[in-house]
């Protein structure tokens, strides 16, 4: 199923609390968690969001890892893994 | 809260090749004779008193000097038997987790299930039990296992399969990462694995601490693990490791916590960091000389 970058932006500021982020600046390519600030708490949700919205279950932190790097990056992990 | 510990070991080489070799001609008990001592030394440096004081302060507040360097050997001196134990008995792969055969299964079936979270402090033989992560005993032996934890490097306190020469039992999961290590810590879960976590020490800045009473004062803990136990739905056991004879460990469980989802809000789980907080006070007064934190875990308020 397609996703695309602006589904996973959509999500992502509805979800977490990016209110220091101004998330249409952020490049496909920066690096995820610089540049929105993210901390471990942020981890988190962002695997709740990933279950309840595609039904992605993180069981695999080798692929995952990769997933997180940027916001390209999860929208191809998203697009390949979801179930819904 | 930025942290204010090191994790280095406060031995030095030398009286760790001291009490190494002791224990090679001698065994455990020629190196507790010699812990006497040792731990006398240590005991007296200003910096090693002051570092047991922050606890001992706030356990014994009314405690003289003189009682309270008594005390400080006293605290040493358990956690000198401890590493000596670990490093003895640790290596010959003799250490026995002692639980019962109904506790065995009741969390093995809670794991089975969906994974669990041990949480658990720098307190009483936690080195003996859970460095070597002896679980085998515990009915877990089947799962894979993963601690959280935080290797310094160049420390010279050495676990007991590094001893060994042994392939850890355990996989360890760097907290030292951009996520405190929360994304490898839901995969093992996601996959059914028992994951062992310091219910007491904070890593990086602190931000995602809740801030409970604990001894009289104010300490912040980390809120990481409850926030996960809910998303993830996995109980959470309490479980402590005190000090009681050479070579056995008789973990004792607070309790299994179901965590309600409470949402992305961290302050949500103050209450349940506060009953983390509230055990391990328990267990200090049960067990006052087997509390390990040599630092200042109180806020300044």
């Amino acid at each position: 199923m397609i996703t695309t970058l602006e589904d996973v932006k959509l999500v992502l500021s509805e979800n977490l609390d990016l209110s220091s982020v101004n998330l249409n600046s952020v490049s496909a390519d920066a690096p995820l968690f610089q540049e929105l600030k993210l901390d471990s708490l942020d981890a988190i949700e962002i695997s709740v969001v990933l279950r309840k919205y595609y039904d992605i279950v993180i069981d695999n932190m080798e692929q995952a890892r990769g997933a997180f790097a940027t916001l390209e990056t999860l929208r191809k992990y998203i697009e390949d893994n979801r179930k819904k | 809260m930025e942290k204010n510990w090191t994790g280095k070991s406060k031995s030095n080489p030398f009286l760790q090749f001291l009490l190494r070799f002791s224990v090679k001609i001698g065994g455990a008990e020629l190196a507790y004779f010699f812990l006497l001592f040792v731990c006398l030394i240590y005991t007296l440096l200003p910096s090693v008193l002051k570092s047991a004081s922050f606890y001992l302060k706030r356990r014994f507040p009314q405690d003289n000097f003189f009682k309270r360097l008594a005390r400080a050997y006293k605290l040493n001196f358990t956690f000198g038997r401890v590493l000596i134990d670990r490093t003895v008995y640790g290596i010959k792969g003799d250490i026995k987790v002692r639980v019962s055969k109904e506790d065995m299964k009741k969390y093995s079936s809670l794991a089975e299930e969906r994974g669990l979270i041990l949480l658990t402090s720098h307190c009483g033989a936690w080195q003996m039990a859970m460095p070597a992560f002896n679980l085998a005993e515990f009915g877990l032996s089947k799962f894979e296992k993963f601690v959280l934890y935080k290797k310094t490097e160049g420390d010279i306190d050495k676990h007991s399969f590094e001893l060994s020469g042994e392939e850890s039992p355990v996989n360890f999961i760097d907290p030292a990462q951009w996520d405190g290590g929360a994304l490898s810590i839901i995969s093992a879960l996601q996959r059914k694995s028992i994951v062992c976590i310091m219910g007491d020490r904070i890593f990086g800045s602190g931000a995602n601490s809740a801030r409970v009473d604990f001894l009289g004062g104010k300490i912040d803990i980390p809120l990481m693990p409850y926030r996960i136990a809910a998303s993830c739905g996995v109980p959470v056991i309490i479980v402590f490791f005190p000090y009681k004879s050479k070579a056995a460990v008789d973990p004792e469980v607070e309790g299994v916590f179901h965590i309600k989802d409470k949402g992305a809000q961290i302050q949500n789980y103050y209450e349940d960091a506060q009953v983390f907080a509230d055990a391990l006070s328990k267990f200090t007064k049960k067990y006052p000389y087997q509390f390990f934190n040599y630092f200042n875990i109180w806020r300044q308020e």
